[in-house]
């Protein structure tokens, strides 16, 4: 399977994704610098955690008009998978890609632990290797990650199943005692309308290597490589 | 030359936590009368433009397309002559 990671100046986990891709995946990974104007050959585009931009005026605000992300969009909407994660939702959030925005999270603090968050559904390009309802430990690292949309938004997320991925315990269990930043629903990640793009703030790439406590991340991956190659 | 002063604030619906937090520091300092804290931000955009209406109209589509997310935030704006430096 070809990825692509793009980096912006801030990014500071591409080289997670990088290395976790060529392990998960075998390659080929191509770093792809927001100067660009074309997308290498790829069938993923992975947007990377960190500070674009220092999150100047809003995180991921500025990201969204690097010149490569006038070709993201366009993978995207050509039907390209992609995903975002954490500052990467952020910029597809602002890209208008995804539906719904980010506030601070509701106890003012940055958050960096692990999280268990349970899959919704697995009828998605990211999500075949899972069974319904199974629950993923993956670390969450973010200050802004309060996902906030209207209820008429909610109530169609809901409809569409592009709900992928709410917080909750180990057992699988969803109520307010399991969302850490205040998310809207227990929303950890969400999908497109036509489910091929994801932003989550949870990161896969730091869950994909038993040296690294988890290995769940992996699950997601292996969708996209079951389903894109 | 014209400058606008640009206010940007999360919506009423929105939990604004920064403003929270001011409120409840402000309390800590026995400004006990304080019942509401809302933050936001605020841009000073300068322009070579003369044009009051061409300007209104610029401001409206930068807070509309960049400073602003009409999902969480709203904003109000007023325009003057440039003040002096």
């Amino acid at each position: 399977m070809k990825s692509s990671v793009i980096v912006f100046p801030g990014s500071n986990c591409d080289s997670d994704c990088y290395d976790c891709l060529n392990e998960v995946t075998g390659g080929p990974v191509t770093y792809v610098w927001h100067k660009e104007e074309a997308l290498p050959s790829t069938d993923l585009v992975v947007i990377p955690g960190g500070f674009s931009y220092g999150d100047y005026l809003r995180a991921g605000a500025i990201a969204r008009f690097s010149p490569i992300m006038k070709q993201v969009v366009e993978f995207a909407n050509a039907g390209g998978a992609v995903i975002g994660i954490c500052n990467g939702f952020q910029v597809l959030l602002e890209a208008g890609l995804l539906e719904g925005a980010m506030r601070r999270n509701e106890n003012f603090h940055f958050i960096c632990k692990n999280v268990y968050i349970r899959t919704e559904q697995v009828e998605s390009i990211f999500s075949q290797a899972m069974n319904p309802g199974q629950v993923l430990s993956i670390p969450i690292a973010h200050g802004e990650g309060n996902y906030y949309c209207d209820d008429q938004t909610l109530s169609s997320l809901k409809k569409n199943d592009q709900i992928l991925f709410r917080y909750s315990d180990v057992s699988g269990q969803v109520d307010a005692s399991t969302n850490p930043n205040g998310s809207v629903d227990n929303i950890a990640g969400i999908l497109n309308q036509k489910k091929n793009v994801l932003g989550m703030m949870p990161h896969p790439e730091r869950a994909s290597d038993a040296l690294l406590g988890s290995v769940d991340g992996r699950f997601i991956w292996e969708s996209l490589i079951t389903c894109l190659v | 030359m014209l400058e606008a002063h640009i206010q940007v604030t999360l919506k009423p619906s929105v939990l604004d936590t920064q403003g929270k937090a001011i409120h409840s520091a402000l309390h800590s300092l026995k400004f006990k009368a304080v019942n509401e804290v809302r933050a936001g931000k605020y841009f000073l955009v300068r322009s070579d433009e003369d044009n009051l209406e061409t300007f209104t109209a610029e401001v409206r589509k930068m807070c509309d397309q960049v400073l602003v997310n009409p999902i969480i935030e709203t904003y109000s704006f007023t325009i003057q002559e440039m003040s002096k430096a």
